[in-house]
């Protein structure tokens, strides 16, 4: 597939839930292309991860979602993020930050 | 809460299947458009962006696939597929499944029965109320306790014992009984027991009508009550509730029944409680004890049961120190150097105890049968298996995983082992009712012997582990991979190459070692039966009938007319054609008699140091019909009327006066105020309590002057015994037409039933070593038949090189024998160390006896050159040209 990596399970439901959170409600192609562009093309979402992870959400209580119309007149499923899933973001996001200062902290140059 | 939510939605993920694939594939197809739609917009053509966007996107099954194994539960969607397929195996070869199906299900049927019984007399709780504080008191004469470590109870004991210790909630006696029954049907002898009163308040054993015994009623004189058993309840008085109030006649006295007691309840059999041999029966009816002056002595008769309940919070060991406290009390106001102890059994370990390690080896025995016809079947699967393995081998580097097709696998046993299972139950059930009804065992409880819910469970049980057992092994090494020779285009050997005849030779060996085992453990319970058969009884038990006499007390009150009543028997029965000798006596050998303490004309040992001899009372035609042959002296004669005078046994003379000649020397036995008796006459020894124990000292006095209202006549015939006693039994109904005569047994017919259960136990275990050698044999024969055929092309080699078919024979029994002679000595091995466990069930025979070994192995190597031999006889006939064509 190119030099292009495959994403990895956990980091992509939290970016599906961040993008619902900015974008609102969304179908899954839109979803992928979401994440794709904000990760400047450096992430290429395969369906095979991304309808599984969809799913997961979906039973997890933190995605909901209905069949609605497309822009081009399409019939497409659209997800949205629950209450549930609204503060699973806020959550993660700041296990994130935190994961990363810690990290930051042992990679950084020993100070003087 | 996620995870169960999540998982909650998955099972019911199960049930919408076809609308999730339709709604997957409708998004999955939009997806895929959106994305073509995209690269329109960008400007490429139609076709291309489709192609590209089918290719940005990635796979549409394995989506699928993940997807679906997501949603629902995906064990139970491929087990729906995998039963299908194993369905479709099974019915794909019928025959083998048949014979996998009717061998599982009769090794499992067995085993279950087995199990059912073993579960039922053993494992299960007594029907008791708090059984496990229920102990049966023995006690105990330190004087003989290297002969009799256990003695029953003495009445006055017990009584003391009750009112002095405070560790037990409550205290019960039981004694036998026996009672002739007349007026309600025949005059019959109904076995019976004597309790107090509180015997059924602590057994939880209330009656279902009527009430028990009142303590009042505990008295002699005041005891003329009696509680019913439930089964005579039907069978005599056909179940009327009305029986409560009325009177039935016992022993010609009337008594009235207050109760009936609840089916099933009550002691099953009284011998099992005592500590020494007995052979009293179940009782059928029960009366007060009331206990008799001449009972209640302190040094007197210990012929009773004691049953204890255990106050809650004592320890047995403080309840025993309680005991022996009161027994040193009265051993003290006895007479100096009396001594008593006491002993405490937990009730279960009484009634059960000695059977445990019978049923234990049988159970055993038919759990190895089933082993080794599953690894017979395992084998099986293991050769069969080959012809799969190309199918298996595709289906792996089609991507399955390897647990998949293990799993698939196991289906397929597991389903022939369901069926097996279910028509297991029946087996068991047939068998169990078929042993039941037919087999001679001496075990407590068994009537109670019943297919229930728990012997279902277990079926269950074993029937899982059957199934996984025979498909574990084959399908674990038919999915190995480095599989991938067995893809070329050459077509495999079926068997599945050298590695599978190894472990082949290698179950082989177990097999034939676990037989090996069992028919060890049988021959060694052979050989002690026999050894009991052939043991010097003492007595000759050819074509002698033998009929029991109860004379009631009631119109038997004097000797006068006991003895006269017996004499008029002898003379007419002696005058019948066909009649050798006639005897008479209180009892016959191998059923059991009391001890009475041997007083010596001048000595003076206390009581308690004196020997004990069985006392039996004969006539003198006793000795020659019952083939007891004279040592010195002689017999009772007519001149002996009115004169004490008494016969003793060899070993009683040599024990009483060593050294000494015992005639004209004069002993006393039974209460201090009885005469003292002459010796006239030495005897042989005889096996009176039964044939595995050693004679007692023995002491005969004459019936005539220390009559007893028991007696039991003695028939020696010159041909068939049975075909006289028509004509005896007419005899005494003559003589007294309301005395209750019970059918007539052949001294042959109670010598077979005292060693019956015996017989049964060892019938049984070798039947089943048996069929383990049975079943090793035909694993031997598969395994030899299945190396010939793998090595058809080397024999081919060898027969083209030279070798005679002599050399191609002793090559295949070789390669057969030699798992055989490592399972043989491993199963020797092992039966050295079990054979110490079955101990306590041979008699005469040491576990550690050569000739079952050598007997065994033997027998094995026999079996197994048989089984050998036909396949390599079919080897030494190969025609060389055609094994070297064969691929």
């Amino acid at each position: 597939m190119g030099k292009h990596a495959d994403v990895w399970q956990g980091t992509l439901a939290l970016m599906i839930l961040k993008t619902l959170e900015t974008m609102g409600p969304q179908h899954g192609y839109g979803i992928a292309r979401r994440i794709e562009q904000t990760s400047g093309h450096l992430l290429l979402v395969n369906y095979g991860t991304l309808y599984p992870a969809l799913l997961k959400l979906e039973q997890g209580g933190y995605i909901a979602s209905e069949w609605g119309v497309s822009d081009n007149n399409r019939r497409a499923k659209y997800y949205r993020l629950t209450r549930a899933g609204r503060k699973q973001v806020e959550r993660a996001t700041r296990e994130w930050a935190q994961a990363t200062e810690i990290l930051a902290r042992f990679l950084s140059p020993e100070e003087a | 809460m996620r995870a169960l939510r999540a998982a909650l939605l998955r099972v019911w993920g199960l049930l919408h299947r076809a609308r999730r694939d339709r709604d997957l594939t409708e998004e999955l197809d939009g997806h895929l458009r959106m994305h073509a739609d995209d690269g329109l917009r960008a400007g490429l053509t139609p076709e291309e962006a489709r192609r590209r966007a089918r290719i940005m996107v990635g796979g549409v099954e394995q989506t699928k696939e993940l997807y679906r194994e997501r949603h629902s539960l995906p064990v139970p969607e491929t087990l729906a597929q995998d039963l299908r397929y194993g369905w479709r195996m099974l019915w794909k070869h019928p025959a083998f499944a048949a014979v996998v199906i009717l061998t599982l299900g009769l090794g499992i049927g067995a085993n279950i029965a087995i199990f059912n019984i073993f579960d039922t007399v053993i494992l299960r709780p007594l029907p008791f109320r708090d059984a496990d504080r229920l102990y049966v008191v023995h006690e105990v004469v330190p004087a003989i306790a290297s002969t009799t470590p256990l003695v029953p109870v003495n009445a006055l004991h017990f009584q003391e014992w009750r009112a002095a210790t405070r560790s037990f909630e409550d205290m019960a006696l039981v004694g036998p009984a026996d009672y002739t029954l007349t007026g309600a049907g025949e005059p019959a002898r109904i076995i019976a027991a004597r309790a107090t009163p509180s015997l059924f308040r602590m057994l939880g054993a209330e009656p279902v009508l009527g009430r028990g015994f009142l303590d009042e009623e505990d008295a002699p004189g005041r005891d003329a009550v009696v509680l019913l058993g439930h089964d005579l309840w039907t069978a005599r008085f056909a179940a009327d509730p009305g029986i409560v109030g009325r009177a039935i006649t016992l022993d010609g006295l009337p008594h009235i029944v207050v109760g009936v007691l609840a089916p099933g309840v009550g002691l099953a059999k009284l011998s099992h409680f005592y500590g020494v041999a007995t052979s009293f029966e179940g009782p059928q009816l029960w009366k007060p004890f009331a206990a008799q002056p001449d009972e209640l002595r302190l040094i007197g008769a210990h012929n009773y049961v004691a049953i204890a309940r255990l106050r809650s919070g004592v320890s047995p060991a403080e309840a025993l120190d309680d005991l022996e406290a009161v027994q040193e009390d009265l051993a003290r106001r006895g007479p100096p150097r009396t001594a008593f102890g006491a002993a405490l059994v937990p009730m279960s370990d009484q009634i059960v105890g000695r059977s445990r390690v019978g049923l234990q080896l049988v159970l055993a025995v038919v759990a190895i049968v089933l082993l080794i016809a599953c690894i017979n079947i395992t084998s099986l699967l293991l050769a069969r298996g080959g012809a799969r393995q190309r199918e298996l081998a595709i289906r792996r580097a089609a991507g399955a995983s390897r647990i998949r097709l293990v799993r698939q696998m196991l289906v397929e046993s597991l389903m022939m082992a369901t069926v097996a299972g279910m028509a297991a139950v029946g087996v068991a059930a047939a068998l169990v009712r078929i042993i039941r009804l037919y087999a001679p065992l001496d075990l407590p409880r068994v009537e109670d012997v019943g297919m229930d819910a728990r012997a279902i469970a277990v079926t269950l049980g074993v029937t899982i582990v059957s199934g996984l057992l025979i498909g574990l092994l084959p399908a674990w090494r038919l999915t190995r991979t480095g599989s991938g020779g067995l893809l070329r285009a050459a077509p495999v050997t079926a068997a599945g190459g050298a590695g599978a005849t190894r472990l082949r030779s290698l179950l082989v060996a177990v097999q034939v070692g676990a037989s090996a085992t069992c028919l060890i453990a049988g021959m060694l319970l052979l050989n002690s039966f026999i050894r009991l058969m052939s043991v010097d009884r003492g007595f000759s038990a050819e074509r002698v009938l033998t009929v029991d006499l109860e004379l009631p007390s009631v119109r038997y009150d004097t000797d006068d007319k006991g003895v006269r009543f017996l004499d008029a028997l002898a003379q007419r029965v002696r005058s019948l054609p066909g009649v050798d000798s006639v005897g008479l006596a209180d009892a016959l050998p191998l059923s059991g008699v009391s001890r009475s303490a041997i007083m010596i004309e001048g000595s003076n040992l206390p009581r308690q140091e004196r020997p004990a001899a069985a006392v039996r009372r004969a006539d003198s035609g006793y000795f020659r019909t019952m083939g007891i042959g004279l040592r010195a002296g002689r017999l009772f004669e007519e001149s002996d009327a009115g004169r004490r005078v008494a016969v003793i046994s060899s070993l009683a003379a040599r024990r009483l006066w060593p050294g000494q000649d015992a005639l004209g020397r004069r002993f006393r036995f039974g209460p201090d105020d009885s005469p003292y008796v002459e010796v006239v006459g030495v005897v042989g020894d005889v096996r009176a309590d039964s044939l595995s124990q050693d004679p007692p000292l023995s002491v005969y006095v004459p019936l005539s002057g220390f009559f007893s209202n028991q007696a039991v006549l003695a028939v020696r015939t010159t041909a068939d015994p049975r075909a006289v006693s028509p004509a005896v039994r007419a005899i005494v109904r003559q003589l007294d037409p309301e005395l209750a005569v019970p059918a007539a047994r052949t001294m042959d017919e109670i010598v077979a039933d005292s060693v019956a259960a015996r017989r049964f136990q060892m019938m049984l275990v070798l039947l089943l070593a048996a069929a383990a050698v049975f079943l090793a044999g035909l694993g031997i024969y598969g395994v030899v038949s299945q190396a010939v055929a793998q090595r058809t092309a080397e024999f081919g080699i060898r027969m083209a090189l030279g070798a005679d078919s002599g050399r191609i024979r002793r090559l295949v029994l070789r390669q057969g024998l030699l798992p055989v002679g490592v399972g043989l000595a491993a199963g020797l091995t092992a039966s050295v160390v079990a054979g110490r466990l079955l101990r306590s069930l041979l008699f005469g025979v040491s576990p550690t006896d050569i000739m079952p070994f050598a007997a065994t192995s033997v027998f094995l190597v026999s079996i197994a050159l048989v089984a050998s031999l036909i396949p390599a006889w079919r080897a030494s006939r190969i025609d060389p040209m055609a094994a070297l064509r064969h691929d």
